[in-house]
């Protein structure tokens, strides 16, 4: 993306100091292996008269397919805002077992584990506590799972860990789960902007 | 199944999966029913390395230029990769298609060190391809190799069906149309290497048999069907004329040299004896400033990338540096790109452009001195003096650098332990100067980090009769070395000693070398670059299988008249010249270098670049353009 920016030649502002780069920052970036349908990014411009229309036409004319600007306006909220995000697991081939998968999220508590990637220390959360709601339907052979989970720079939760814990109570683990982000919210669980 | 399908089943499970996806912005994607060529590019080393090499660059966006030819990219996948993709029975891919390699009319690849030669196996055999060129069939696809080993190709001719000799960018667009012309004719595969092999710079090995003396030497290499002997190299005449990419592939995932990268002249003037690609790119040909400036620029606009590296084998000897750099900076500097002049000596030019340069980038302070004594230098005609050494250091030290890099060799042609001893000493030497100096960086103490790599005698150098080393003898001096640091300020750091002695192997190699390659590949031998992939006892095992052994092809001295396996390729490098060169450095005696007199080594013969530049003048007599000589020698 800042190559896409260099090449667009917009007025962005650049960190000062002896390296000066191009100040963008995603917010809460998507997992590898996951898709989403949109991503959110800041960057600061130098020139307040530009217009957000002409600063997306600039950049989607420098970006290929794979990774195309869609929208562009003020900024209105703050990235440390954002708080929770929207997800989709699709369980390829689990629709026969949407029971068991709607039982795995009425259960009265789901104890989880996970590894912090700084210190490699293993804490244990409740994922009940921290999900927002969990909605199962079959999509031809597969299971799709809407799930809201905490996104933010206060608390994340992988949806790939929900994922895990739940092939492993239908003890289906070679199913495949594909994770897709449909949106991002704050606190109040508005559509972050 | 589609590839692609496929794919996403197993990428999760594999590191860095950006390697295997493609997509990348300017890579080029083409209508398959309009491609009458299909080439996959392969570089037999992972994507981090080969999309850093500018070869490759160049010659895709060659290719890609002609009508109807569709040239895309393949990495060799990663250990994890290559598991993952036999599982689910995936075969080698190209990453813009993501067809399989089968379906190409061409299977390239670029040999850029010998340590990748089981890698091209491996990417053959992923590919779901016979290993042996003999045992593929008319409809298989030609198998072709070039880049700098492919000057002495042996080892690997029971493996190749053809090979690029020299600079590819006007050579492979005219095999190009060979091939179209043969597929309207209608002639098959054997028909098209025969006519391919006629055209300058292009070798095909099954057209030669190699007859062995009985102490493994060789007696006669004899050509068929009409092919040429020897086999010419080709060059690019006009730099400023070939074409040069306007865009790079931009990858997702960190790759070693992610910048732009601007060419400025190939080939180099010094004559350093050990190094063969002082010696295989002859003659030094320069691209005029204004063209590598206009192609630098197009280059970063089209790629956004804000960092700009010039290339070249010496930066320092581009005889119109301040021009260069003047027009580089007068569009970076408000473009926010900044520079990196990799071989700089920066001893060489003015100190307004020194500052302006070293404000954009500071990059550490390096020099080669390649030997630790005046006496070695010479022999490798290495004409850096400690002199030379001691005052750029002063200078970059009173200017508030604290940190110098210096690279060494060991293992080099009449090396005592004195000249071993030689690497502490001036290390230790640039320490003191360092606590001499009132005006050195306030508080700071200074680091001296010492590289040490192990000397491979190569093809086309005067050194290619020379023994390398054996490895008691590299690991003896290596102590030794050791046992000299007396300070923590001097650090050292080596090259495997295992690593050189294959690469000694294969630089100098016959043709029975590829029964060794092949079994080393069967018994699992793959990224032999990388350390940690590296098992010497496979290929020792490989070695004593096929009744070879490393040491004739190491450690043996060579006598000026034995037949050399690359005897047969013409690289204009005459043998009498390397022959003179190798009787002086053992007399300790230099050469001068190509602009100061000309050592005629026969790359005249191309009546270009260097070799037809006024020396006294200074103006080339072929363009009449103004050359301006760096001070200092
Ligand atoms: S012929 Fe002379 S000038 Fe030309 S490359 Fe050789 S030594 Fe240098």
């Amino acid at each position: 993306m800042l190559r896409a920016l260099q090449r667009s030649g917009l007025p962005v502002w650049r960190t000062q100091g002896f390296h000066p780069h191009i100040y963008c920052t995603f917010a809460h970036p998507l997992s590898l292996g996951y898709t989403s349908s949109y991503e959110v990014m800041e960057l600061r411009v130098t020139d307040d008269g530009l217009q957000s229309s002409e600063m997306l036409a600039r950049l989607q004319k420098v970006c290929n397919q794979d990774i195309f600007p869609t929208a562009a306006g003020d900024a209105v909220m703050k990235i440390n805002s954002l708080a929770f995000a929207g997800y989709e697991l699709l369980i390829c081939g689990g629709a026969n077992a949407l029971e068991r998968i709607q039982a795995f999220f009425d259960q009265p508590s789901i104890p989880l584990e996970r590894v912090s990637k700084k210190t490699g220390r293993v804490s244990r959360f409740d994922l009940k506590e921290k999900m927002r709601e969990a909605l199962a339907v079959a999509q031809g052979e597969d299971a799709r799972i809407r799930l809201i989970l905490p996104a933010g720079p206060k608390e994340t939760v992988n949806p790939g860990l929900a994922a895990g814990a739940l092939l492993r109570f239908l003890g289906r683990e070679e199913l495949r789960v594909q994770v897709h982000r449909f949106g991002l919210y704050d606190q109040e669980m508005n559509l972050f902007l | 199944m589609r590839v692609s399908n496929q794919l996403e089943s197993i990428l999760m499970e594999v590191q860095k999966p950006a390697r295997y996806t493609g997509g990348e912005v300017n890579s080029v994607i083409k209508d398959p029913s309009k491609a009458d060529i299909r080439f996959a590019f392969c570089f037999p080393d992972t994507y981090e390395v080969g999309m850093s090499h500018l070869g490759m660059k160049i010659l895709y966006s060659v290719l890609n230029r002609m009508e109807g030819v569709w040239c895309e990219r393949v990495f060799a996948p990663w250990l994890d990769m290559q598991e993952a993709m036999a599982k689910q029975s995936i075969p080698l891919y190209a990453l813009e298609s993501k067809d399989p390699l089968l379906d190409f009319d061409f299977i390239g690849f670029t040999l850029q060190y010998e340590l990748s030669y089981t890698n091209v196996l491996a990417m053959l055999d992923l590919a779901g391809l016979p290993l042996r060129a003999a045992d593929r069939g008319e409809d298989a696809p030609v198998v072709i190799a070039g880049g700098p080993c492919a000057c002495n190709p042996e080892p690997l001719a029971d493996f190749i069906d053809l090979f690029s000799l020299g600079e590819g960018e006007e050579a492979l667009p005219e095999l190009m149309e060979l091939y179209r012309a043969c597929q309207k004719e209608g002639a098959g595969k054997r028909e098209f290497l025969r006519r391919a092999a006629q055209i300058p710079g292009f070798y095909v090995p099954a057209l030669y048999d190699v007859v062995y003396q009985a102490d493994g030497t060789i007696a006669s290499v004899t050509a068929r069907a009409g092919a040429p002997a020897p086999v010419e190299k080709r060059i690019i005449r006009d730099l400023d004329s070939v074409y040069y990419p306007e865009a790079f592939v931009v990858p997702y995932l960190d790759i070693v040299h992610d910048r732009a990268v601007e060419e400025i002249f190939r080939g180099c003037i010094r004559g350093c004896r050990f190094c063969q690609a002082g010696y295989i790119y002859r003659p030094v040909r320069e691209k005029d400033p204004e063209t590598a400036c206009g192609q630098a620029r197009a280059l970063c606009e089209a790629t956004g990338y804000d960092e700009l590296s010039l290339s070249s084998l010496s930066t320092s000897d581009y005889t119109r540096l301040d021009g260069l750099l003047e027009g580089l900076l007068s569009w970076s500097e408000p473009e926010h790109v900044s520079l990196s002049l990799p071989s700089l000596r920066i001893d060489n030019f003015s100190s307004v452009l020194l500052e302006k340069v070293s404000r954009l980038k500071k990059s550490g302070l390096t020099f080669a001195p390649e030997a630790g004594t005046q006496r070695l230098r010479d022999v490798i005609n290495k004409r850096l003096t400690e002199e030379d050494i001691l005052n750029t250091c002063r200078t970059a030290f009173e200017g508030g650098y604290t940190s110098v890099k210096l690279y060494f060799m060991v293992g080099l042609p009449t090396e005592t332990d004195e000249d071993v001893v030689g690497i502490a000493r001036l290390a230790q030497t640039i320490v003191d100067l360092y606590y001499s100096l009132p005006a050195k960086p306030k508080g700071k103490s200074v680091q001296v980090s010492i590289s040490v790599a192990s000397f491979v005698p190569k093809p086309f150098t005067p050194f290619q009769w020379f023994p390398q080393n054996t490895r008691e003898e590299l690991r003896r001096k290596q102590r030794l070395l050791l046992d000299a640091v007396t300070t923590r300020k001097v650090s050292v750091s080596w090259h495997d000693a295992d690593v050189s002695e294959l690469e000694a192997v294969f630089a100098r190699g016959d043709r029975r070398l590829g029964r060794v390659i092949e079994a080393a590949y069967r018994r699992g031998c793959k990224f032999d670059s990388w350390d940690d992939c590296l098992d010497l006892e496979k290929w020792r095992a490989a070695f004593r299988e096929n009744g070879l052994s490393m040491d004739f092809y190491a450690h043996r001295p060579r006598e000026y008249n034995e037949v050399l396996p690359w005897d047969l390729f013409d690289y204009k490098i005459s043998r009498a010249f390397l022959q003179r060169e190798n009787e002086k450095a053992l007399a300790g005696e230099t050469t001068p270098h190509c602009r100061e007199s000309c050592a005629g080594c026969g790359a005249a013969a191309w009546k270009e670049g260097v070799c037809v530049e006024n020396r006294q003048s200074g103006v080339s007599k072929k363009r009449g353009r103004e050359v301006y000589f760096p001070s200092g020698r």
